[in-house]
């Protein structure tokens, strides 16, 4: 419960420095998304029902700040990333940067194209397809270049939280996550 | 293996479900706007501070590159800004003539006058987190007498208008924005249309008959017939008129005046702006 509290306030601390930080990037299509890496390493290593759930308050939260009236497009976004990289991860090296950043790349698209898929049935916003790809491909190419430090910071500040646990099975955390292996 | 299979069904299902509340949520919120009005003013309450810390970072660290670091060609600069201050104080000396004609003709007619701009001066402390959403966050709120509604400028160009009010910030929807609607003319030709938001960097302004003449350059003024923005303010220049015949509408492409990713501060008009009526009406 601690632990599901602490990761929602995460993500609003993140989706507040994401604000802050979107001014210094001009023209601001470039800045990136600093919530779905967190979304990501979620989905990686604390994989469950629950993530899922806090993945879809993280994205209410990210749509209570951001959006003009539409609640629920983000979160229904979020779940979704959190559900489809949860369930292939098994089968990623995730200690592998390209891993991380590619994984980045198609979740930011995915995320993307279910928040157009929603926001088109309420909102007139032209062409989808070409909104998708003119706008999101800046975004999504910095958060996929941006994700491999973010995993690393992440990483360092889950070890200092105690009471962490390993991806697959329920053991107590390991020392470093280097040495960790997937249990086939 | 069994268990992992287990557990990426209980995740798979969860997602799906909770993707399907997502989706009656954000259908109940698109009909009731105001669903989420106050978690909006409290997570903005929340962040506020957080956003003003770093608008005073920022500009301490662009202050310190622009005085320090950027003092290339600083001469070059000075000698084209004395030119450029004398053009535009003969620019002003003809104007001021304009102006005083003006007037006089205007008390002639006895046009009834709009009342002069006055607002609040805000700062701009963050923009939008969302790719999709064209806003951004100023320092003032309901406490210092903003409203929804209200119009933002900057200088001579219009920036958008007050969307969300907390107690001590504010949210401005910009012109660039999908749902942004502007009330316009041409100022040369007096064509008149709407100016909307792309979600890009530029606008478009529709419903311009096929029979107006647009040129690239043409500058896009407020009508002050929408009620919310007074007339003559500018919302930016002509880039490409798109003239296919079959269309019943000219599509014309508009380079707005301010640019949102630099704009620093700006006046929030606090005055209510009356919609100008056309002289037919008015007799």
């Amino acid at each position: 419960m601690k632990r599901g509290l602490a990761l929602v306030l995460s993500g609003l601390a993140i989706v507040a420095l994401q604000a802050a930080l979107r001014s210094f990037f001009a023209p601001s299509l470039f800045a990136p998304n600093l919530v779905l890496p967190l979304i990501i390493f979620l989905a990686f290593y604390h994989k469950s029902s629950w993530g899922v759930f806090i993945s879809f308050l993280i994205g209410l939260e990210y749509d209570l700040f951001a959006s003009r009236t539409l609640l629920g497009p983000n979160a229904g976004a979020f779940a979704v990333v959190y559900g489809l990289v949860a369930c292939f991860s098994q089968r990623l090296f995730l200690e592998s940067f390209v891993t991380v950043a590619l994984t980045a790349l198609v979740s930011s698209f995915v995320s993307q194209g279910i928040y157009l898929l929603f926001v088109s049935q309420f909102v007139a916003l032209g062409t989808a397809d070409s909104l998708l790809l003119g706008l999101s491909l800046p975004e999504s190419i910095t958060t996929a270049l941006l994700s491999p430090i973010l995993f690393y910071l992440f990483k360092r500040i889950s070890e200092w939280i105690p009471g962490g646990t390993s991806r697959v099975t329920d053991r107590p955390r390991r020392r470093s996550f280097g040495r960790y292996s997937r249990v086939l | 293996m069994g268990v992992a299979r287990g557990n990426n069904l209980q995740i798979a299902i969860a997602s799906f479900a909770l993707f399907c509340i997502a989706l009656v949520l954000t259908a109940f919120s698109a009909k009731h706007p105001e669903t989420s009005q106050y978690g909006e003013i409290l997570i903005s309450e929340i962040v506020a501070p957080f956003e003003n810390v770093s608008y005073a970072l920022r500009g301490g660290v662009s202050g310190m590159w622009r005085r320090y670091f950027a003092l290339v060609d600083t001469q070059e600069q000075n000698q084209e800004l004395h030119q450029r201050i004398a053009s535009l104080e003969s620019d002003l000396a003809r104007l001021r003539e304009f102006e005083h004609e003006n007037k006089n003709l205007k008390e002639l007619l006895a046009i009834t006058k709009q009342s002069e701009l006055r607002g609040i001066v805000a700062e701009v402390i963050g923009l939008s987190p969302s790719l999709w959403v064209q806003s951004l966050t100023i320092n003032r709120g309901i406490a210092d007498g903003i409203k929804p509604g209200m119009a933002v400028i900057q200088g001579e160009g219009v920036v958008g208008q007050i969307m969300k009010v907390g107690r001590s910030t504010a949210e401005v929807l910009l012109i660039s924005d999908h749902v942004s609607g502007v009330d316009a003319i041409v100022q040369r030709t007096r064509a008149r249309g709407v100016v909307e938001g792309s979600g890009g960097e530029l606008c478009r302004m529709r419903y311009v008959s096929q029979e107006e003449e647009i040129q690239v350059g043409d500058r896009i003024i407020t009508s002050g017939k929408d009620g919310i923005y007074p007339k003559g303010l500018l919302l930016g220049v002509v880039s490409d008129v798109d003239t296919n015949s079959r269309a019943q509408f000219k599509l014309i492409e508009i380079h707005p005046t301010v640019d949102f990713s630099r704009v620093e501060s700006v006046l929030v008009l606090t005055v209510p702006v009356v919609p100008e009526k056309s002289k037919v009406e008015g007799k």
